[in-house]
């Protein structure tokens, strides 16, 4: 019976189907399956392959946004079984398009594919200030803060944030990374961020390595 | 237009889809409504007696939009900066002028590709003055637009040297995109401070986007509000991607982009009665594996659609340009600006305005911006068509000729033969002999060394010094 669960959460992620994970975690829930146990080799899996499927150019986008969508309404379920205490560690991220700037398109794509791939994260939105980032990364027990620039005139933004970070002495708390059309590499090393993403996979996998850290 | 003369043009909706698009967008207003971010924008639009809900949400009525599309001018006319009339934009001009696209070369791109190499740097103030040259040089092009981000310089005030660049290095009509919205009002002031007024004989159009979907965001609406009171046009175009950031299909997208327009010219008339707004949208496809916009034949026929609406709704129209997929001035970039540029002619597009982006206009290649003055002016050569009157069917000749001769010595051939010949510029016409005897040369290798040569060539206006430095004496004052 176990494995036929876990079987039936990998597929609903795999599907993209928000409903039958539901009652797939419901029903395992239901059967006295351990929650931890349940996400792990369930639903982690199925996300997992999702992720591994967008990267290798499988799937398209709305199948990984509706695979995130499952995931998330599973997790919902499951996190409620599972005693404050005991939940599991995993990357939590705030991010968020910085201030000035509109172009929010790219982070939100980064948002479903960290979502995809089992990260916790809290989409700021766009134009958010520097204040706002490291108010919610404290609240939200962010391991990382990623931010998005899209213009020339914004990128200060992230130099800003890194200053800030400085400042208020967090810089070892929060690790930061940057991304965005004029973002580059060299960027990211100047102004001291810890990682600079060319695009959502890549931010996922510099995540990992981030928190392997 | 007289029934001898064969003007071929593209048409898509009739007056009933018309009415249906219209009628859905309105209701998309009347229903969702428009976020607008500006606390003193919605303020303008109670004025106006519109519905707000949650201070921001803003519910226009039906009437309340066609008002504004009568307040708003049918046509506005735009200047070259030395005061003569460049050209018309609207449906509400005479009949020889309608259906003339206007084209320019752009936009905001963040790199530059070498003319012979393809290879690209970031985008310079040089990059800047190269591009402005080129774009005045090419013949097709009616405007200049921000040719790229002059990344050589301090963020803060690289709009103000950039717009200055711009100004000097050309006499043609200026669309004006400012990415540091402190800059915009300087940027204004120093065109007043170096030429006078901008409202009398408009050479420079500010261009400015909502955010799709539904969204009149602060800075947009700032930037309106001080343009408008300075009675200057404006571009509000609306960029939505298909499945990202409007609907997935081509009919939902050209209604939302409608109503988000209709919105943009109701504000603009609440802002001030007869701003003179040039509307239109920018659609866009979205790679879903790729996560970039793409042009498609779907979008643009949702660009001649649109263009279609604002003609309907005798509104002047800026609509998409045929940039993005070029890796250089090759076959890729070549295939869209023959699909957007052909069609916008012989549509109702008003402005194309950004033709030179490669990469998702992220490059600009001054070799692309070369080809597509070529596409141009074949396009235009092809929709101005032909006549089928005595003069141009003389029957009379055809029976002197008769069976089995020919017109070599025709009396026409002889007077009329330079008309009808399509000689490029770029590249001379080889046989195959010829073009084996000359070692195959290739045709993207000469339209790059024409390019490069063009731009060596190229001067800057006889007041170029004199702009330049008014304009450094303006700047260095502010910053
Ligand atoms: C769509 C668009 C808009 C839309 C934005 C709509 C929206 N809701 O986002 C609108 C029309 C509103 C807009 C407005 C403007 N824009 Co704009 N825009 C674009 C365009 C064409 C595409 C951006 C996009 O969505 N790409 C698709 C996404 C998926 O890619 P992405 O954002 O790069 O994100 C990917 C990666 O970069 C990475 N990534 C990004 N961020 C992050 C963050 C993290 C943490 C990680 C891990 C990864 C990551 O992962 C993403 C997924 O792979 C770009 C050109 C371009 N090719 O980038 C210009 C561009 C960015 N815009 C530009 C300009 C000039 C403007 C305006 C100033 C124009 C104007 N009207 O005056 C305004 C500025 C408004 C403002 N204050 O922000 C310039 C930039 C100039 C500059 N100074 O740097 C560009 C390059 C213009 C161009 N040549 O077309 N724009």
């Amino acid at each position: 019976m176990k494995t036929e669960i876990f079987e039936k959460a990998m597929e609903s992620i795999l599907k993209g189907d928000a409903a039958l994970a539901e009652e797939t975690a419901k029903m395992g829930l239901g059967e006295g399956i351990d929650p931890i146990e349940l996400i792990n080799k369930g639903f982690i899996p199925g996300i997992n392959k999702v992720g591994d499927l967008f990267g290798m150019g499988t799937l398209f986008l709305p199948e990984l946004i509706q695979a995130a969508n499952a995931m998330q309404g599973a997790t919902d379920i499951i996190n409620s079984a599972i005693p404050e205490n005991s939940a599991q560690a995993r990357g939590r991220v705030v991010i968020g398009t910085v201030a000035g700037d509109v172009h929010d398109i790219g982070k939100t794509i980064v948002v479903s594919l960290f979502k995809a791939n089992g990260f916790e994260i809290k989409d700021l939105g766009r134009d958010v200030s520097v204040e706002t980032f490291l108010k919610e990364a404290d609240l939200f027990n962010a391991d990382i803060i990623g931010t998005s620039a899209l213009l020339t005139t914004t990128m200060p933004e992230q130099k800003k944030l890194e200053d800030a970070l400085i400042e208020a002495g967090l810089k070892g708390k929060f690790k930061t990374m940057v991304g965005g059309a004029p973002v580059t590499r060299r960027w990211a090393k100047r102004i001291g961020a810890d990682a600079f993403a060319e695009n959502a996979g890549d931010g996922v996998r510099l995540a990992r390595e981030l928190l392997a850290k | 237009m007289s029934m001898l003369s064969v003007t071929p043009s593209l048409n898509l909706l009739n007056k009933d889809q018309i009415e249906r698009i219209h009628h859905d967008s309105l209701e998309i207003l009347a229903t969702t409504g428009i976020r607008v971010d500006s606390p003193k924008a919605v303020a303008l639009f109670k004025k106006f007696s519109c519905r707000v809900e949650n201070k921001s949400q803003v519910f226009p009525e039906k009437e309340l939009i066609e008002w504004a599309i009568k307040k708003a001018p049918s046509s506005v006319d735009i200047y070259s900066r030395t005061g003569q009339k460049s050209f018309t934009l609207g449906p509400g001009i005479t009949k020889e002028q309608q259906n003339q696209t206007r084209f320019g070369i752009g936009v905001t791109n963040l790199h530059y590709q070498d003319p012979i190499t393809d290879k690209t740097t970031p985008f310079t103030l040089d990059h800047m003055e190269i591009a402005t040259r080129l774009g005045d040089a090419l013949e097709e092009f009616d405007v200049i637009s921000t040719p790229g981000i002059a990344r050589d310089l301090p963020p803060e005030s690289a709009d103000l040297h950039a717009g200055l660049a711009m100004m000097a290095n050309t006499k043609k009509p200026l669309v004006l995109l400012v990415s540091e919205s402190n800059c915009f009002e300087p940027l204004l002031e120093m065109f007043e401070t170096l030429h006078g007024e901008l409202n009398k004989k408009p050479f420079v159009i500010p261009y400015f986007n909502p955010i799709t979907p539904l969204v009149i965001n602060q800075e947009t609406s700032d930037k309106i509000m001080a343009t408008a009171i300075r009675g200057m046009p404006f571009i509000y175009n609306n960029y939505g991607m298909s499945g990202a950031t409007a609907p997935i299909t081509p009919g939902a997208t050209l209604t939302l982009l409608n109503a988000e327009l209709l919105a943009g010219i109701l504000f603009s008339q609440i802002v001030k009665e007869k701003t003179p707004v040039i509307a239109g949208s920018l659609p866009a496809g979205f790679d879903m594996k790729k996560m970039m916009s793409l042009y498609t034949p779907h979008t643009m026929l949702i660009n001649l659609g649109c263009a279609e609406m604002m003609h309907h709704y005798g509104i002047p129209h800026s609509g998409t340009s045929g940039s993005g997929p070029g890796w250089g001035p090759d076959l890729l970039a070549g295939n869209c600006f023959w699909m957007n540029h052909l069609t916008s002619i012989m549509g109702k597009v008003g402005l194309c305005p950004f033709v030179g982006g490669n990469f998702d206009s992220m490059a600009f290649s001054p070799g692309a911006v070369v080809y597509a003055n070529e596409v141009i002016r074949m396009s235009r050569i092809f929709a101005a068509g032909f006549s089928i009157d005595n003069k141009d069917v003389p029957l009379d000749e055809i029976k002197s000729i008769g069976s089995a001769g020919n017109f070599l010595m025709a009396p026409s051939t002889g007077k009329r033969f330079r008309e009808f010949r399509l000689e490029s510029p770029i590249w001379e016409s080889l046989t195959l002999d010829e073009w084996q005897e000359k070692e195959m040369p290739k045709s993207g290798k000469i339209l790059r060394k024409y390019t490069d040569d063009l731009i060596k060539k190229a001067l800057p206006p006889d007041d170029h010094d004199e702009i330049m430095e008014k304009g450094r004496l303006f700047i260095t004052g502010r910053f």
